[in-house]
């Protein structure tokens, strides 16, 4: 018996011994700041700001060759930790206009979009776009499968059930993944506080576009006649034409809201400091929060 | 004592470390959501597996079999390989960072995995010389990267099928590695 433990305990002394020497020769510095401050950045590792991961962008935040602003998902708290842990001292200003949210440039649920086909495949918008530009009328709407749901690293997008991607606000950080890889190129990232919102995508024109859809965008350019500080233009190139508002001139007078004959521009709440990262969202009213009626339209589902 | 392409067919096919031996199973279901991770898993486990191997035999062989004390294989093994993982990550780690950062995450997840401590003992239990033991180790990895590729990307492929919800992920994974376990068994009596 007494062999066996001398055998097991030399030779674990003996790899202890290799190990001991071993992680003193080969001991890597690391800087603790850079695990601190990979611990405050949001860990969804989603690659907006340009590096590969909330490591990368640590190291590079250490390293001094960038700031935390890259990083679209990080809260304006632990940007101020991070703030203190790279040695600023005093005040750190940091504008809630910074914050950049997910919207949907589509309203066709099932009540307003009609259907071409019925499609019983496999549930994947990139798939699903190959065919024909989707079951839906319109070519330029939202799919309804969900790709953007599946995406989202912070889970921030639930499909309704109105077949409309609805995002939480309380878990949206604007990473802008949704929007880079809808293939109908519905999400867009825009910034938090804005309000007037074109929410359609049709790019036809005329009876071509009003066929599409009840609540799709005919190119009138009603909105940009009407607006009384020239905020919204219509944008005519070969992708077809929209119109475009300018964020920085609109003053929220809500006139273009009013006037659109096929109310696809609405007048939507800005996300707040309401909407915190980190905390849910509690002013869901109903199913419908993507649709303009919202609980006055009486079709629950 | 078998020839070298009994040794090879016999680790890839018939007795396949996981879908015949049924080792190496927590890997096998864990790291097999997606074909990217399921490479670096298996350029691990073959990297640990090789070194594991000629570690163990050389223990076996030098401490174990002189002294009589060969039952004790199993935890000296353990032992053994243990060290050896630490020792090589920190090495990787210090020489080669970029390798450490692609592969890293996936050396202590194996340190103490089934399939790398049973090669080391089926080398013993069969009788194998050094060089055998290495072709085997190979071989059982390249059985093991066959596993964990075709069952990667059949889980890729399940995820966007229209399957019940009951049935979404693990239940329907354990069912596609029974199929492909079933497909293995069609090698058995080869030999």
């Amino acid at each position: 018996m007494w062999k066996s433990v001398a055998l097991v305990a030399g030779l674990g002394g003996m790899f202890g011994a290799i190990l001991a020497v071993a992680g003193r020769k080969l001991a890597v510095h690391t800087d603790p700041r850079i695990e601190e401050i990979t611990n405050l950045l949001p860990g969804a590792n989603c690659g907006s700001c340009g590096y590969p991961g909330c490591g990368g962008l640590a190291e590079a935040i250490v390293a001094g060759r960038d700031g935390v602003s890259p990083c679209l998902a990080c809260s304006p708290d632990s940007k101020k930790k991070i703030a203190r842990i790279m040695g600023f001292t005093g005040d750190i200003p940091l504008s809630p206009d910074l914050r950049k949210v997910a919207r949907v440039a589509c309203n066709g649920c099932k009540e307003n979009a009609p259907k071409l086909y019925n499609y019983t495949g496999i549930k994947d918008c990139h798939l699903v776009a190959k065919y024909y530009g989707g079951p839906g009328k319109c070519n330029f709407g939202c799919l309804g499968f969900g790709s953007c749901v599946k995406m989202c690293p912070f889970h921030a997008i639930s499909m309704s059930e109105n077949g409309l991607p609805v995002i939480d606000y309380g878990k949206c950080s604007g990473c802008g993944i949704c929007a880079r890889q809808c293939p109908q190129m519905v999400l867009y990232i825009t910034s938090a506080s804005t309000k007037i919102h074109l929410k359609c995508n049709n790019r036809d024109k005329g009876k071509a576009a009003m066929v599409d859809c009840s609540v799709s965008c005919i190119s009138c350019g009603m909105c940009a006649k009407v607006c009384p500080v020239q905020a919204i233009t219509m944008r005519e190139d070969a992708n077809g034409s929209l119109p475009v508002i300018d964020h920085s001139k609109c003053i929220e007078c809500g006139l273009c809201v009013q006037k659109c004959p096929r109310h696809c521009l609405h007048k939507l709440d800005p996300i707040t400091t309401e909407h915190e990262h980190g905390t849910v969202a509690t002013n869901k009213k109903s199913n419908c929060t993507s649709c303009p009626l919202g609980e006055s339209c009486g079709q629950k589902q | 004592m078998d020839s070298n392409f009994a040794i090879i067919f016999s680790a890839v096919f018939i007795s396949n470390i996981v879908l015949s031996q049924f080792l190496g199973i927590c890997s096998f279901l864990g790291v097999s959501k997606s074909l990217r991770n399921a490479l670096g898993m298996s350029a691990a486990v073959a990297f640990v597996m090789v070194l594991a191997s000629l570690i163990s035999w050389l223990v076996y062989y030098l401490f174990l079999a002189p002294y009589d004390l060969t039952y004790l294989k199993t935890i000296v093994f353990i032992l053994a390989i243990a060290s050896l993982v630490q020792l090589v990550e920190m090495f990787i780690k210090k020489m080669l960072p970029a390798l450490h950062k692609s592969m890293g995450v996936f050396l202590p997840l194996i340190t103490t995995n089934c399939a790398i401590l049973g090669v080391a003992l089926i080398n013993i239990q069969k009788n194998y010389t050094l060089w055998q033991s290495l072709l085997n180790a190979v071989s059982t990895a390249v059985g093991y990267t066959l596993a964990l590729v075709l069952f990667s990307c059949i889980r890729e492929r399940l995820e966007d099928s229209d399957a019940p919800e009951c049935m979404k992920n693990l239940p329907l994974a354990l069912i596609t590695a029974s199929c492909m376990s079933i497909a293995i068994m069609g090698f058995a009596g080869i030999h």
